[in-house]
């Protein structure tokens, strides 16, 4: 009986850290693929200006490239985007972007980079080429500046986090031991 | 067959617009219909009331003022939200559309630092609906062949706006087809299409109908644009719109004593009015055209003066 009850204990409480462990993983997480996100956005920039710059490709063709290339929610965006904007859309990169973002509900999208999309398209497609990679710079500086404070953070909370999930787990135990 | 005016509105140019201006268009149409058919132009200016150009003149509406935001939304829409990429184009002060329809720009010149001007702030758009008859070069296009060599090279001359242009996409259709009456088999033609209007090309596919064995060099420079058709299309035909300066002429002419025919138009009002030009005069003078069409706007646009021998 009492082997059974210290069984029962031992388990409840590796089931406790375990999930303290894990809790602290996923705040830890967020923070990750938040970075890993603005990335793809960083790159996706540097493809668009490139393919404005280098090859004057229409933009919907343009976006649709970087998407493809940059990958991941960022990349859907973009090609989303890229997809229903222009002529043969009768719609401009400001009117699909508001509509790729209500088709892409289930996208994992930082708010900052929603932001900085939102003021970019106001001025896509509708300068010359020079300050249309200039507009497209102002938006990788910012995004650079935000991807920096977020790397900041993490390199801070997410040993933090892992460490709180734990010694909050081993607290539990303690108390219902 | 050709379009009627409210379809190519309807289905080419106010899906361009925005939706404020596309009602208010429709709502217009469905109510003078027969107006509607001799729409030539629509003008959008910032600020202003839209202008809608007819053959006959033309109408302000006066309670629709079109804002910047509805240029803006056109100007993205034409260039394929791409103004970037047609900067080059914008310098002609035009672009096309699909459908062939030419659209004009005005606005703000920019000298940039390499000393190029370039159209900032575009502040007014002007849609010329780009009109394609079809069958004005068939009764005179008989009249231009000579025995045993078919259609001779000629020069279509008349005033601005009477319908050189048609004249000369016309025959450029019935020379690629043939016309089996006169026994005249269909021919290799090439298009020198300096300022895109014979065959109003839109990313370099004609957009009006040239012919199933036509070439288009669009936007090319007459002169440059012959000497490369020579070389590379080996056509039995070159068709160019508004010859000028010396040296088309002279391209003209290398065309010509290289065994090909030239069809091409210059703006003059008759034969003699061609003959006080210099280079116009040198092409005829040494017998370079053979025929010549001289059209007029007496009876309307296309009212042909002279069909015959050039000299």
């Amino acid at each position: 009986m009492g082997g059974a009850l210290f069984w029962t204990k031992a388990l409840g409480s590796l089931f406790i850290i375990c999930a303290g462990i894990l809790g602290g993983k996923l705040m830890a997480g967020k923070l990750e693929r938040e970075l890993e996100e603005l990335g793809r956005f960083e790159l996706a920039l540097l493809n668009l200006s490139t393919e404005i710059s280098y090859s004057l490709s229409p933009l919907p063709k343009a976006l649709a490239n970087a998407g493809r290339k940059a990958g991941g929610d960022t990349g859907i965006l973009f090609s989303l985007t890229g997809s229903l904007c222009g002529l043969e859309q009768r719609r401009t990169v400001e009117e699909a972007f508001g509509l790729a973002l209500e088709r892409s509900q289930g996208l994992n999208l930082p708010a900052r980079l929603v932001e900085v999309m939102t003021v970019l398209v106001r001025n896509l497609g509708v300068w010359g080429c020079k300050e249309q990679i200039g507009f497209i710079d102002m938006a990788l500086r910012e995004t650079r500046d935000y991807r920096a404070s977020v790397q900041e953070e993490y390199s801070k909370k997410a040993r933090m986090y892992r460490s709180l999930g734990l010694l909050l787990a081993l607290g539990i135990v303690i108390v219902l031991l | 067959m050709s379009r009627t005016v409210r379809s190519v509105l309807t289905q080419d140019i106010m899906p361009l617009y925005s939706s404020r201006i596309r009602n208010a268009l429709a709502q217009w149409i469905s109510l003078h219909p027969r107006r509607a058919e001799t729409i030539r132009e629509v003008r959008l200016r910032a600020g202003l009331p839209l202008c809608i150009g007819f053959s006959d003149g033309d109408e302000l509406m006066d309670d629709l003022i079109v804002s910047q935001a509805d240029i803006e939304k056109t100007l993205s829409l034409i260039t394929d939200c791409s103004y970037y990429a047609l900067e080059d184009e914008f310098k002609g002060g035009y672009i096309t559309v699909p459908g062939g329809h030419r659209v004009g720009l005005s606005g703000q010149v920019i000298a940039s630092s390499d000393g190029e001007h370039k159209l900032r702030h575009v502040s007014a758009l002007c849609f010329r609906i780009a009109r394609e008859v079809k069958g004005v070069a068939e009764p005179i296009a008989p009249q231009l062949m000579l025995p045993d060599t078919g259609i001779a090279s000629t020069l279509v001359i008349s005033p601005p706006g009477c319908g050189k242009t048609t004249f000369l996409r016309d025959l450029c259709r019935l020379l690629g087809n043939g016309m089996a009456a006169w026994n005249l088999p269909p021919a290799q033609v090439a298009i020198v299409d300096e300022r895109s209007e014979i065959a109003a090309c839109y990313g370099g596919a004609p957009q009006l109908d040239v012919g199933p064995r036509a070439d288009v060099l669009d936007r090319c420079p007459k002169a440059k644009g012959i000497n490369m058709l020579l070389r590379s299309m080996n056509p039995d035909f070159i068709v160019t719109d508004e010859l000028g300066g010396e040296e088309d002429a002279r391209s003209v002419a290398l065309a010509l004593s290289g065994g090909v025919k030239v069809i091409a138009s210059c703006h003059g009002k008759d034969l003699h009015d061609i003959r006080s030009k210099p280079y116009s005069e040198w092409l005829v003078s040494r017998g370079y055209f053979t025929k010549a069409v001289v059209l007029s706007k007496r009876n309307g646009p296309g009212t042909v003066e002279y069909v015959g021998d050039i000299n």
